[in-house]
């Protein structure tokens, strides 16, 4: 068989491009990712003809100008890599607007397919295609597709096999006219003289065009200085020629090339007129009702996300449970204790305790896939845009604020929405401001240990609510101190609403959970190996006492249950170690164990303090760890706990997801030291307050 | 081609909902442009104003679609109001 051919999938956001890359490749996929929110890209295989095709899905972009994320890794790809067929997703019932998009990439000399997508939607509407002269025009084959119904695939793939050769087949690039043609074919041949062509997947003529725009990354490429000269001397002919700077001149020249070609094979109605999708918009996105209506929709997501996954948490906690009584049983205590210890609390109930979490995360991500890819997403971020201003962010940064309630991990990711990267690092850094699950179960020890029943609910609120408010406060002093400048102006496509296939999202749930295993494999599989290591050694010469026969608690990583031993284990000195710096806040070497437990994940406090007051886990030891905690502490110190939980020390996969996402450590770490002091300095302030007032 | 000033534009911040408009002049550099002119909106552009928010964004259709525009946008673009009457 002869060499895999390499396929790179490309088109705008909207036009169905995710879909077709599923409907040809199947669960054949290798990188697991987020639909609609993606940047990094996914690749799967697939076989036609006899040939072994490796498929490239490219994020979503309306043309190859660097300007967001999306479009930088969409130009690295197709420049860098090089594939050997370019297959182009039109949105066939808006071909004027995605041709954009394909005209630059006829500039590539790079064999093309265009996958007229979604045909069906374009003769729902009206639209007559002669597709046999589209392709004409274009020079490059045009097939008509449905990929949610897996329509025109084999052709398709018929014509990408045909077009890679031999004899290889690319399409001529679009004519810039009269006017600009002698200004590229000048810049051009001063780069003919100034040597190689500064990328291998480009042409000299698209580096000409590129250098007239005034492109700074190509510019900063092209070694020859004549050539930038040259570049110059044409900019400036086209600046009095057009009146307009070469960018719009070119862009121009292009659109209405487009524009001549889509009247010559294209009939249709005037699309300006009212749709069913604006009727839906005109109830969805009304200016009274709107809001009420997208918060409805979010306590929708919340409740299909607790209510649903509960039964399938239960089970899952039943099952770690089981397990880790089944290897106490089974395995005596006197073989190896140590390595007995390790599997029972450090990987069982470590990472027992982080999988319980998986139905929620499904579920999550399966209701926001839904909002996605139905379109609502988009008059989500319309509707808050105005309260998101205030803040000096955009509406489109309320969808992962939105998901911090849930995790601030996939929040982060979800910032990859976001265009510009000011607003993604003021969002993703915010972020843990939101209080995540994790953290309710925090709240759910504490709040009823110090406060009575009729307090209970509004505290939870105030602590939801004092995180809101200063993610707020955060965000607009970051934007007045840090990145300072005007705010990018909005413009957002709305798509038409569009039923959500059901292919999708199972690929997409799928890649998720395989995602949330292997994270759980390794990062959080180590982190409980760590603290489990922490809370058992120095390992004690003599078993320290009966407790070692306590069959694992789901939630608990930490090992030894008797206090006095975990006050000498590492964690316990570590602890005492900090207790200076923590006395002022109202917290006890205790507290600072569970704290330091809390790095690696925020529900690990909660176990952590189990622990240490030696107390198994279970239905009524929650109310005798309460009230161990409201005999040991004040009041106080319960609310500065919360407090200090809410917005100090972002956990372990917080940071990681940041660090990924940012693409440094520095902000990560930036993020970690300044919630932390501001926890650490807002917590002082209201325990030292509160002890003045007399409630200390 | 050229900016040239028309007695008749207002920014698009101030055309009432239902209006309709030509697109005539962007106030704002190549990025804001280059944007615009992706998401279809170009000069000579015809399109009607679907929602509009008090101080908030609007919602405008085009031939190509529906796209979103944020208020501080909306004070750039001039566009020239049209009678009415549907468009040909």
């Amino acid at each position: 068989m002869s060499e895999p051919l390499r396929v790179a999938v490309a088109g705008n956001p909207n036009t169905g491009k995710t879909t077709l890359f599923n409907a040809l490749t199947g669960a054949r996929q290798r990188v697991a990712n987020y639909p609609g929110v993606t940047v990094a890209t996914k690749v799967g295989r697939c076989a036609h003809a006899g040939r072994e095709l490796i498929v490239t899905d490219l994020p979503g972009t309306y043309d190859l100008s660097p300007r967001s994320e999306e479009e930088r890794v969409a130009r690295d790809a197709i420049l860098r890599e090089r594939p050997d067929v370019l297959v182009v997703v039109l949105d066939a019932s808006n071909l004027e607007r995605s041709l954009f998009l394909g005209a630059q990439l006829m500039e590539r000399d790079l064999p093309l397919v265009f996958a007229l997508n979604m045909i069906d939607v374009a003769e729902s509407r009206g639209l007559a295609i002669d597709v046999e002269g589209l392709a004409q025009r274009l020079g490059a084959p045009a097939v008509p597709t449905v990929a949610t119904r897996e329509r025109g695939l084999d052709r398709l793939l018929d014509a990408v096999v045909a077009v890679a050769g031999p004899p290889r087949a690319a399409p001529a690039p679009p004519p810039y006219g009269p006017d600009i043609e002698p200004e590229i074919a000048r810049v051009e041949a001063a780069l003919r003289a100034g040597g190689a062509a500064p990328y291998p997947g480009a042409t000299m003529r698209w580096t000409a065009a590129r250098l007239i725009e005034g492109d700074a990354e190509v510019r900063a490429r092209v070694q020859a200085p004549d050539a930038r000269a040259a570049a110059d001397q044409s900019a400036a002919r086209l600046r009095v020629r057009f009146g307009e700077e070469p960018v719009i001149a070119l862009s121009d020249w292009i659109y209405g090339w487009i524009a001549g070609l889509v009247r010559e094979v294209v009939r249709r109605p005037d699309r300006s007129r009212r749709t069913r999708s604006d009727a839906a918009d005109e109830v969805l996105t009304h200016p009274l009702f709107g809001l009420p209506i997208f918060l409805a929709m979010m306590y929708l997501t919340f409740q299909i996300v607790f209510l649903l996954g509960r039964p399938a948490t239960a089970l899952i906690e039943a099952g770690f449970s089981g397990l880790g009584a089944l290897i106490a049983g089974a395995w005596p205590e006197a073989a190896a204790p140590l390595a007995r210890s390790l599997v029972i609390d450090g990987v069982v109930g470590g990472v027992g305790g982080v999988l319980v979490f998986l139905p929620n995360i499904l579920l999550l991500y399966l209701a926001v896939a839904a909002l996605e890819d139905s379109g609502y997403m988009a008059r989500a971020a319309f509707v808050v845009d105005h309260l998101m201003h205030r803040i000096g962010l955009h509406g489109k940064s309320f969808l992962p604020m939105l998901l911090g309630f849930g995790c601030s991990v996939p929040a982060i990711l979800a910032t990859r929405t976001l265009e510009h990267r000011r607003d993604r690092l003021t969002t993703m850094f915010v972020i843990p401001l939101v209080s995540c699950g994790a953290r309710l179960t925090i709240y759910a020890l504490v709040i009823p240990a110090f406060f009575p029943p009729r307090w209970q609910a509004p505290v939870l609120m105030a602590v939801y609510l004092l995180g809101i408010l200063l993610a707020i406060g955060l965000a607009k002093a970051l934007r007045v101190f840090v990145f300072r400048g005007e705010s990018v102006p909005m413009v957002m496509e709305l798509p038409p609403y569009r039923r959500p296939t059901a292919k999708g999202l199972t690929i997409y749930m799928w890649q998720q959970a395989a995602h949330y295993l292997r994270k759980a494999a390794t990062i959080i599989l180590g982190v409980s190996i760590l603290m489990w290591a922490l809370a058992t050694f120095p390992w004690p010469a003599a078993p320290a006492g009966p407790a070692e026969a306590r069959p694992a608690s789901v939630a608990a990583p930490a090992a030894p249950p008797a206090a006095g031993r975990l006050e000498q284990s590492y964690a316990g000195r570590i602890g005492r170690w900090m207790e200076p710096a923590l006395r002022p806040l109202g917290f006890d070497w205790r507290i600072g164990t569970a704290l330091i437990g809390a790095l690696a994940a925020k529900e690990v406090f909660v176990a952590q303090l189990g622990v240490v007051f030696a107390v198994d886990e279970g239905d009524e030891s929650r109310a005798t760890l309460r009230a161990r905690l409201r005999d040991a502490y004040k009041p106080l110190t319960g609310f500065c706990v919360l407090l200090f939980c809410l917005i100090a020390a972002p956990c372990a996969a917080t940071l990681a997801a940041v660090k990924q996402e940012s693409g440094s450590w520095g902000w990560a770490l930036a993020q970690a030291v300044g919630l932390t002091a501001l926890g650490y300095a807002l917590t002082l302030a209201v325990y030292q307050l509160g002890r003045w007032l007399g409630f200390g | 081609m050229t900016a040239a000033h028309r007695p008749d534009a207002v920014p698009l911040s101030r055309l009432e909902t239902g209006r309709q408009g030509r697109l005539v002049r962007v106030d704002g550099g190549c990025d804001v442009r280059g944007r615009l002119s992706s998401m279809g909106l170009r000069c000579g552009t015809r399109f009607r104003v679907l929602q509009r928010r008090e101080h908030g964004p609007c919602i405008v259709a085009t031939e190509d679609g529906r796209v979103v525009i944020g208020r501080g946008l909306a004070h750039r673009l001039w566009v020239e109001p049209e009678p009415e009457a549907a468009p040909a």
